[in-house]
């Protein structure tokens, strides 16, 4: 929780930084995370899935809190496995606690 | 004719065992081709049959050369003992491969199981429970046997018999335990990778304690027909040795598959 929390932090920071210099384009893709430093980053991609559900859980879809892990498990996992985990998720079958 | 020897080597007779055990082999083999492809079983039944007949009739002759004839010297009973080290040595690894299969799987779970071990959905077996007991059991036999063969060593030949005895029937004792277990257990080997670790480990576990209580038993006819001295019973060793071996094993698949695993 406090990796993620420096994580969005930054990501606030640059946002704002962005917004101040007058740029309307923020190109960001997911920064480096102290629990997944191997290249493999599939359980990256996985954790933040899971981590979005729970934050839509509990704060709803559209929070920024939860907008950010949406932002990063878009930008690390293949299209295709998203599309699998959320059938999962629908039938209730996603291996993941949620 | 009497030959005089001038080393203490056992050249054997020319033999047909070798090659028919190949042929036997050769038969399992494609027996079990046959099977998994059109589930035909009688080739696979006839592999078996043949090498069991084979196993029985040339450790017959080796019990003929070494009890009767009085073959195996010092030398020879050292090589025979040797070989039967580098045989266990090769099914410590054969286990290993077990081990490292069960460790990779385990230790990283992966996304499809939910990153965590035991894998999302699958209920283990309670450790505490009829495995701890089975712990108990091989614990106990590896003792008995131990006190036979002290027996064996000191001429108490009844005594042997009756450690003897209680080892085999903790043995039968054990691999019924697991039968019961293997019955009830809420997964199958088609659950997950932990289903096939797990009874890829102990299923291989299992067959082994079949065969050393096999090996034991043979030991017990062989004390009963009174063909292991104090001196003489290298048969009884490499038994006993095969049998803490299959402990051993046992010790890490509950330590690590049952206890850590679940």
């Amino acid at each position: 929780m406090r990796l993620w929390l420096a994580h969005y932090w930054l990501y606030i920071k640059a946002h704002k930084e962005m917004e101040e210099g007058g740029s309307q384009l923020v190109l960001q893709t997911a920064p480096f995370d102290a629990r997944f430093p191997y290249t493999n980053q599939t359980k990256n991609c996985w954790q933040n899935f899971v981590d979005f559900h729970r934050c839509s859980k509990k704060l709803g879809e559209e929070h920024e809190s939860c907008k950010y892990f949406k932002r990063v498990y878009t930008s690390l996992c293949p299209k295709g496995w998203v599309d699998n985990w959320n059938d999962q998720v629908e039938a209730g079958t996603f291996p993941g606690r949620i | 004719m009497r030959t005089v020897l001038c080393h203490p080597y056992h050249l054997v007779e020319p033999s047909p065992w070798p090659c028919l055990g190949a042929g036997g082999a050769f038969f399992i083999t494609v027996g079990s081709v046959m099977y998994f492809h059109y589930g035909l079983v009688q080739i696979m039944y006839l592999g078996v049959l043949v090498v069991v007949i084979i196993m029985f009739v040339w450790w017959q002759d080796v019990i003929r050369e070494s009890t009767f004839q009085g073959f195996h010297s010092l030398v020879v009973k050292q090589g025979i003992k040797y070989g039967m080290l580098l045989f266990i040595l090769s099914e410590v690894l054969f286990f290993f491969s077990f081990f490292w299969a069960f460790f990779h799987s385990s230790l990283a779970p992966a996304v499809e199981l939910g990153v965590v071990w035991p894998p999302q959905g699958v209920n283990p077996l309670n450790s505490f429970s009829v495995p701890l007991l089975n712990t108990a059991v091989l614990l106990s036999s590896g003792a008995t046997v131990t006190w036979a063969h002290h027996a064996i060593i000191s001429g108490k030949r009844e005594e042997a018999i009756l450690g003897l005895s209680l080892t085999v029937f903790l043995g039968v004792l054990f691999t019924g335990l697991q039968g019961v277990e293997y019955y009830e257990a809420p997964f199958t080997i088609s659950d997950s990778v932990y289903g096939s670790t797990f009874f890829m480990a102990t299923g291989f576990h299992g067959f082994h304690v079949l065969i050393g209580t096999t090996f034991l038993i043979i030991c017990l006819v062989r004390l009963k027909l009174n063909q292991f001295t104090s001196r003489q019973h290298v048969g009884f060793e490499a038994a006993s040795w095969y049998w803490h071996f299959v402990d051993v094993v046992w010790l890490f698949l509950y330590l690590c598959v049952y206890w850590w695993g679940s």
